[in-house]
């Protein structure tokens, strides 16, 4: 913004700001008026295919089985996002924390493992119910983040491939059940795994999905911290 | 009608808060508004019965886009002394 040579005063900016808002507004809403009000969408389909899907919940079903393809590229996407948080720093930065807030410390000691058991719940939860590989990766990535937050630059002492198996865990595993689609003569990721023990799948699905999600979380934050103390 | 009023205070409530967000002078009680948004965001997506995107919205949205964003608005701040 501010290399620009001549810059617009801040009245006109907020004018400029107002019209696209609003103009966007109305776009939305007149996209969302032509939607037929009774849309099913994919509600039907994950209903039928629900007992072959292994997952009890429609939604997990869908996400995980009906349009893995989609659920790849989310992976992709976050992976992609942590290789260019990881090409923002170079090496190690040096391990000064602060060692001092006790009552932190030992409140984030308590709160801990009960996160690692929610997490660990909602991943399960999400063959069943509302809950999955997001939500519960999201609260694990939280855990490291608190952590974090004490003082403990726990990255220092992990092994920097075993973060990058962690960051791509995901989607090696979704990767490497596509090939198996494949080798047994489907399409990729196309109802790929029908013929093994879907329910295992799925839960293998979910466990190393949040495994990944929850490292480029701890490793956004972290990282971040750490370029903030370089600068 | 105890369920129109609470989704009239959600919605209403998220129009003042995201109103709140950009208007804010200071950019940490821009981030703590944006807090409160997320968390009343996701109980309207409990009311829309989407409860998934409900859990999604209350830990993606609010708390790690909360932190994410806490720890850039306190950052220019900081004058060489951390935190």
């Amino acid at each position: 913004m501010s290399s620009l040579p001549v810059r617009p005063s801040s009245k006109t900016r907020l004018w400029l700001a107002m019209i696209i808002v609003i103009a966007f507004f109305c776009i939305l809403t007149s996209a969302s008026l032509d939607l037929p009000t009774e849309a099913g969408g994919l509600t039907s389909e994950a209903l039928i295919n629900l007992e072959k899907s292994g997952a009890k919940n429609p939604v997990t079903a869908v996400l995980l089985d009906i349009r893995l393809y989609d659920t790849w590229l989310e992976m992709l996407v976050l992976l992609i996002g942590a290789i260019a948080v990881l090409t923002l720093i170079d090496g190690k930065t040096n391990d000064s924390p602060a060692w001092d807030n006790i009552a932190l410390y030992n409140l984030i000691r308590l709160l801990l493992p009960l996160f690692i058991v929610v997490a660990g719940y909602l991943i399960w939860l999400g063959k069943f119910e509302a809950g999955g590989a997001f939500q519960g990766g999201v609260v694990l990535g939280s855990a490291g983040i608190l952590f974090w937050i004490t003082g403990r630059r726990y990255t220092l002492y992990t092994s920097q491939i075993a973060l990058r198996l962690l960051i791509t865990a995901g989607t090696i595993f979704i990767c490497l059940i596509g090939l198996l689609a494949i080798l047994g003569g489907n399409n990729l990721l196309e109802h790929s795994f029908r013929a093994i023990d879907s329910g295992l799948l799925i839960l293998g699905i979910e466990v190393f999905t949040a495994l990944s999600i929850a490292a480029t979380i701890a490793l956004l934050f972290s990282e971040k911290k750490e370029l903030d103390e370089r600068w | 009608m105890i369920l129109i009023l609470l989704d009239g205070i959600l919605s209403s409530g998220l129009i003042l808060l995201a109103f709140l967000i950009i208007t804010q002078r200071s950019s940490l009680k821009s981030v703590i508004s944006f807090f409160s948004f997320g968390l009343l965001m996701s109980i309207s997506w409990v009311r829309l019965m989407a409860p998934d995107v409900a859990l999604a919205e209350a830990a993606i949205g609010a708390g790690l886009t909360g932190i994410l964003l806490l720890s850039a608005a306190a950052a220019p701040r900081g004058n060489g002394t951390n935190e």
